[in-house]
């Protein structure tokens, strides 16, 4: 399978493409970092932040559907936090806590689809990032396509022989799909580690900097 | 130089669930031999790949490169050997193939500049210079499979051991990788199905079912057996069938 899922757009002319990825690295966490010291009720820093969101995603010349269709899906886990605070906190609190989730997510987006992941990973190596940390993100994006190719491969099985639309079997198979995908992972994670091993793995992951050709 | 690069004495593994993969296993391979491991499926082929270099640990003696297969010794035999798994994705676990290619020789500990050296020449070997950016989820099943046995090839081991080279490759980059073998000059072992590819690759084969050695001799004496490959629930090559 060719995925695209993290550095999509990485290919893109633009004027964001052209600034040094360390340089977009630490405008983001900057960003980032701004907005979560924004205090509550302070309504024109959020519009700031917004006004800077959307000056970064036309700098960077990344598809709009695309933006917001993935920032949407990543400030997910937020909103339902948010939300569960309603209990106890005003709606005006709820919505402004979501738009700074939000935007983070948005920069943080436009960060990883513009850039190639692995360089980014080596540019964290190079200023200073504990290695197991970044070598525990380079896993992640190497593993994240392998376990989306085995879920479109066990739905791809399961809608081959899927009769009928009753949702207690539907329920039943997406069940069964999450626990052999579990199965498979632990399988597969047991595998790489020989694989590792096998490659004289002692536990230390050593590193050297590829020559990158493009950036 | 000892010429004898393998051996097995006596060795015998069951799996966690009590299963017998592997029953008294003797033999021994000459430095620079080229040895396949035939078998049904489920026969003991991989498990006994696996013993090579102390993954898989079990009674009897295994012998890797003149040392026995311990604990205190694996990290000496695992720089002798590389082993080629069946599903690339499980050797390519790096971001680039650059990476991938770099975890061996700096687990070595290499200098950087015989690291970035081998890296090259490996590449080289496979035919797949300029691969070094690429992410493995963007290379084809043959191209991972090459990028995997490339990995191998940096580390310069005396023992090369394939499980399933050839299986799932399209015609052409099976009889690329089958090239690519036929010039490596270390130990050769290799376990598949593909006895084509055996019959051209090896000329001594061990033939493996239900985790006993049923026949240990030249391969092409092995695989022109209609009897013995029935009985092993294998097939003639068509190549030996035609030459009839």
């Amino acid at each position: 399978m060719h995925h695209d899922f993290f550095d999509k757009f990485r290919y893109i002319k633009s004027f964001w493409s052209r600034i040094p990825i360390l340089v977009r690295f630490f405008i983001a966490v900057l960003f980032v970092v701004y907005l979560a010291v924004i205090p509550f009720g302070k309504w024109e820093l959020i519009s700031v932040g917004f006004l800077t969101v959307l000056l970064i995603l036309f700098l960077s010349r990344l598809p709009l559907k695309y933006f917001f269709s993935r920032t949407i899906i990543v400030s997910i886990p937020a909103l339902m936090i948010t939300l569960s605070a309603l209990y106890f906190k005003s709606i005006e609190w709820v919505v402004f806590i979501y738009l700074k989730s939000w935007f983070s997510a948005g920069i943080m987006v436009i960060l990883i689809s513009t850039v190639s992941f692995p360089l980014l990973l080596m540019s964290l190596r190079k200023i200073g990032m504990p290695s197991l940390l970044v070598s525990l993100l380079g896993f992640v994006y190497r593993y994240s396509f392998l376990l989306i190719d085995e879920l479109e491969s066990l739905q791809r099985a399961y809608k081959a022989r899927a009769a009928g639309k009753s949702l207690k079997l539907r329920r039943y198979a997406f069940s069964n799909i999450i626990g052999t995908l579990f199965i498979r992972s632990l399988g597969r994670s047991e595998n790489v580690y020989n694989a590792m091993l096998s490659r004289g793995f002692n536990g230390y992951l050593k590193y050297i900097y590829i020559e990158s050709k493009t950036k | 130089m000892q010429n004898t690069v393998l051996k097995f004495d006596k060795v015998s593994y069951s799996y966690p669930n009590g299963k017998n993969a592997l029953k008294n296993i003797s033999f021994s391979v000459s430095r620079g031999e080229k040895i396949a491991v035939i078998g049904e499926n489920g026969a003991g082929k991989s498990t006994l790949l696996f013993h090579i270099n102390g993954i898989f640990k079990s009674e009897g003696i295994v012998e890797t490169a003149g040392l026995e297969v311990c604990k205190k010794n694996l990290i000496e035999i695992r720089k002798k050997t590389g082993i080629l798994f069946h599903d690339p994705d499980d050797q390519l676990f790096c971001p680039t193939v650059f990476e991938d290619i770099a975890f061996g020789p700096l687990n070595l500990g290499l200098p950087e500049e015989e690291i970035r050296k081998r890296i090259k020449e490996s590449l080289g070997q496979v035919d797949l210079n300029g691969f070094e950016e690429r992410s493995a989820h963007h290379l084809s099943y043959g191209e991972k499979k090459r990028i995997a046995l490339a990995s191998l090839f940096a580390m310069k081991p005396e023992i090369l051991a394939l499980d399933e080279p050839t299986s799932n490759l399209d015609p052409k980059t099976r009889k690329n990788l089958i090239s690519i073998l036929k010039n490596f000059e270390g130990t050769l072992i290799i376990a598949a199905h593909d006895l084509e590819a055996i019959l051209e690759l090896c000329e001594r084969t061990i033939l493996l079912s239900k985790g006993e050695i049923i026949k240990d001799g030249k391969t092409y004496d092995i695989l022109s057996d209609e009897k013995l490959m029935n009985e092993s629930n294998l097939e003639i090559p068509l190549t030996i069938k035609l030459s009839r």
